[in-house]
């Protein structure tokens, strides 16, 4: 044999002491290539995690080079990304292997060509098992509850190209909907006082459909531990589920409330119409803001306003008390409970209870505001068996998961501290957990 | 005080490689690439390098004892092959030679007889390109198929026959698979016919007897290396009456048929390497007969392994095997790690990169031929070097095949 048909040292070598000979249980990709010409055979197999060549593993019928090369591309492909990998080239395998004679380079190609289908076979499995998985789903992302947390986590998971559905009972926007619509959002950096709530709301609509959010009007009844959503209209499945439906007003359980609770018979939880409560005398139930918000919300159309509180002191925030105390028609009550409301048709009378002093006092009412503060609304999941925390709160660990696996629970129903941003950066918590689980991107 | 130093495997490796080199047998079991020269070929050939330096043209003394020599040596082959007398043998520079020569010369002699040839699908390259470049020249060529063993049938070539045949080319013996044609069948068919018979005898003139008038043999190519003889010798036998047209043109040395000064000391050694053979070569063959078969028996034993070529019909230096799922470069080279020399008829072994001709003729598909395994024995191997090959063949077998993606599962 002349030098052109000498094999380096290297290639003896890896020749043999061969590395990562056999085949990859369960491999993730595998490229088998032929020579028609020589009649050389490779198979080479990977096993990826992320991006990353985790193992590489070869079998390969063939001359030395064939062996030589197929072992030294393990090598060089293990530990690297799929897009280095694809970079390797026949002619780096021959310079790493210290030269190849020149009528065997084509056995070098081979061992490139092995491992690049390998890393091809993988990403077709990928795209399969990827589309198979869409059509067993209807959405990456379905969002209960079309409040702030809801509507932002609908739209960062669209930002983010996640197929998505938020599903929302009544109106879009949740608590800053139905509780203060015209007013001024407070507690947010940077927009306090300069954009009304249903500003923010219709900011938030023109977002999610402009990324194409599903945004559907559907009362959700159930939601099942496969991650269906089921409403009245239908069942969805979504690879993840996102709980985010808020609280609404608790109900202060005392007789005569669920008689007067509907109809416009007298009873209210909060202050939708300030009209309602035109030249009517008003008891307010509570001493927080929202009880002190009630109140300041009717300063302007009630007669008479009375707050009757547990505690001898105020809840709301300072400012609010100030502006309380500068109205006239407002009476406070502290230490006093609720303990009836009476009537024949319409609201007439409360029944209260001073608690210090133990007297039971009676008050004539047009119309009573049960602001005793507000309960997550969990009921749905009832069936469901998720996790609770001692105050009724869906328990959630720092990425917002449930206890459930694939379902996350967001904003007011998850969190005592309950804000608008507080809502929101949940929800790009939860956006930025469901691209890393569904996307599996390399950089996460 | 003793002292006690740690040692790791670099201080070792200088120690460790001299024992594995000293440890290791090595065994040479590919005589038919290449031949020791026989220390009594060397010992007949030295005087005529430097002592005995005269040309057999030359009248003085030292020409003629340079004439005589050379027509001993001319007798000692033309008896190997029981020539009837020496003169129908001329030396050449090897076997190629002697085809070339027998080839070109017969059908530029005869070709006013006619332009067809007939041949074997598992001729030498010596014999194949010559008439392949014949083809150029306005001759035809039929090349006759095989069987699975590789041997030709006489009757069909009996049956190819035309009035325009003017040669019949057969190898005695094919040198890697080992079978051995049914020269004497054919030779009567040629003969019948009256057309002139070309035999290789590379691979078989020395190992088997040849008889060159029983088997009407006109015209055959003798190579030296294959009998122990120099390198860079072969002879030609031309059946007396047979005319063939020289190419070597000069001073018409050798008859005329091959001009140029004989090269005396490798004819010398060729024509005692013919001597030696025809007196050793009955005991010589059940010698390697006996080795070959020890070793066909035991690699037989190895699963998916097959013997290539004649089981019988065979030469008793060659043991020609192929092994499924494996390639036959990766096996010399894993052998010549464990000191055993051997070959192969792969295709990743050869610069054209295309698999043994020999093999595909014999109806081996392309990945069967990759595997094979050509072990051919010489006057010096022994049972020793046997038993190595019987242990590391299979060793090297079944690592190769845990390597191989088509070696099947259990």
């Amino acid at each position: 044999m002349d030098e052109q048909f000498e094999y380096s040292e290297k290639v003896m070598e890896h020749f043999r002491n061969p590395r990562n000979v056999g085949e990859i249980k369960e491999a993730d990709g595998t490229g088998r290539v032929g020579n028609p010409v020589c009649g050389d055979l490779m198979e080479i197999q990977i096993k990826v995690e992320g991006n990353v060549l985790k193992d590489v593993k070869f079998k390969t019928f063939g001359c030395g080079s064939a062996i030589a090369t197929s072992s030294m591309i393990t090598e060089m492909a293990k530990g690297k990304t799929l897009e280095e990998a694809l970079k390797i080239t026949r002619g780096d395998v021959a310079d790493e292997l210290g030269g190849l004679p020149p009528i065997k380079m084509h056995c070098s190609n081979l061992a490139a060509d092995a491992l690049h289908a390998a890393i091809q076979d993988y990403m077709t499995k990928k795209e399969e098992k990827a589309k198979l998985e869409a059509e067993k789903y209807d959405y990456d992302v379905v969002i209960v509850g079309g409040g702030p947390g809801g509507m932002s986590t609908g739209i960062l998971c669209a930002y983010r190209g996640l197929k998505t559905a938020i599903f929302e009972a009544s109106s879009w926007g949740g608590i800053l909907s139905w509780l203060c619509p015209t007013k001024m959002i407070e507690n947010f950096p940077g927009l306090c006082e300069k954009t009304t709530c249903q500003d923010l709301i219709d900011t938030w609509l023109n977002d999610a459909k402009r990324l194409k959010v599903d945004l559907k009007k559907e009362r959700v009844s159930e939601i099942t531990q496969d991650n269906k959503v089921i409403t009245e209209d239908g069942e969805y499945r979504g690879r993840i589920v996102v709980i985010a439906t808020g609280t609404s007003p608790s109900q202060a359980g005392v007789k005569g409330e669920e008689k007067f609770s509907k109809n416009g018979r007298g009873v209210y939880y909060l202050v939708r119409n300030p009209e309602e409560f035109h030249g009517k005398r008003v008891l307010i139930i509570g001493g927080g803001n929202s009880a002190v918000d009630a109140a300041l919300s009717i300063a302007d159309t009630a007669d008479l306003i009375t707050i009757a509180h547990r505690r001898d002191e105020l809840s709301a925030v300072p400012h609010k008390i100030e502006h309380l105390k500068t109205l006239d028609k407002v009476k406070i009550l502290y230490n006093t409970e609720l303990l009836e409301i009476a009537g024949t048709e319409k609201v007439e009378r409360a029944v209260m209870r001073n608690i210090k002093e133990d007297e039971q006092l009676q008050m004539t009412v047009d119309a009573i505001v049960l602001a005793v503060g507000l309960t997550p609304n969990t009921e749905i999941f009832k069936k469901l068996g998720i996790e609770l925390t001692e105050k009724g709160y869906i328990k959630t660990d720092r990425s917002q998961k449930t206890s459930m696996d694939g379902i996350y629970a967001i904003g007011d129903v998850a969190s005592e501290v309950q804000f608008t941003v507080v809502a929101i950066a949940h929800g790009l918590i939860v956006a930025h957990n469901a691209y890393t689980q569904l996307r599996k991107p390399y950089w996460l | 005080m003793p002292h006690a130093t740690y040692l790791n495997v670099k201080d070792l490796k200088a120690e460790t490689d001299a024992f594995k080199e000293e440890k290791m047998r090595q065994v040479y079991m590919d005589h038919g690439s290449a031949s020791p020269v026989d220390a009594r070929v060397i010992e007949a050939m030295m005087p005529y390098f430097d002592k005995e330096i005269g040309n057999p043209s030359s009248l003085h003394s030292a020409g003629r004892k340079a004439r005589r020599e050379l027509e001993a040596a001319r007798g000692h082959v033309a008896d190997l092959v029981d020539a009837p007398g020496p003169k129908s043998i001329i030396f050449t520079s090897g076997a190629t030679e002697s085809n070339n020569l027998a080839l070109r010369g017969a059908a530029m002699r005869y070709k006013d007889k006619g332009n067809h040839i007939i041949t074997t699908s598992v001729e030498h390259m010596s014999v194949m390109n010559p008439l392949k470049d014949l083809q150029k020249s306005g001759f035809e060529i039929t090349h006759i198929p095989v069987d699975r063993d590789g041997l030709v049938s006489a009757e069909q070539i009996k049956n190819t026959i035309t009035d325009k045949t003017i040669l019949i080319s057969v190898m005695y013996a094919n040198g890697e698979v080992g079978t051995v044609q049914p020269i004497k069948e054919i030779g009567e068919i040629a003969s019948d016919k009256k057309i002139l018979f070309h035999v290789d005898g590379t691979a078989a003139v020395g190992k088997v007897p040849v008889n060159v008038e029983d088997e009407h043999i006109d015209l055959l190519s003798i190579s030296s290396n294959d009998m122990g003889g120099p390198k860079g010798a072969g002879a030609l036998y031309i059946k007396q009456g047979v005319r063939i047209m020289p190419f070597m043109l000069g001073g018409g040395q050798e008859f005329g048929m091959r001009s140029g000064s004989e090269n005396i000391p490798f004819i010398v050694g060729m024509g005692k390497a013919a001597e030696l053979a025809r007196k050793e070569m009955v005991d010589e063959g059940a010698h390697l007969i006996r080795l070959r078969d020890r070793l066909i028996d035991n690699l037989l034993k190895i699963e998916y392994s097959y013997l290539t070529g004649h089981r019988t019909k065979r030469l008793p230096n060659n043991a020609s095997f192929r092994f499924s799922f494996i390639e036959g470069e990766s096996i010399i080279l894993q052998l010549n790690d464990m000191g055993i020399t051997a070959s192969t008829g792969s295709a990743c072994s050869t610069k054209t990169l295309e698999p043994s001709h020999v093999l595909i003729a014999m109806g081996l598909r392309h990945e069967e031929a990759h595997g094979s395994l050509l072990l051919t024995l010489g006057k010096s191997s022994t049972d020793e070097d046997v038993d190595h090959v019987i242990e590391s063949v299979p060793e090297v077998v079944s690592r190769l095949r845990a390597l191989s993606p088509l070696y099947p599962k259990k």
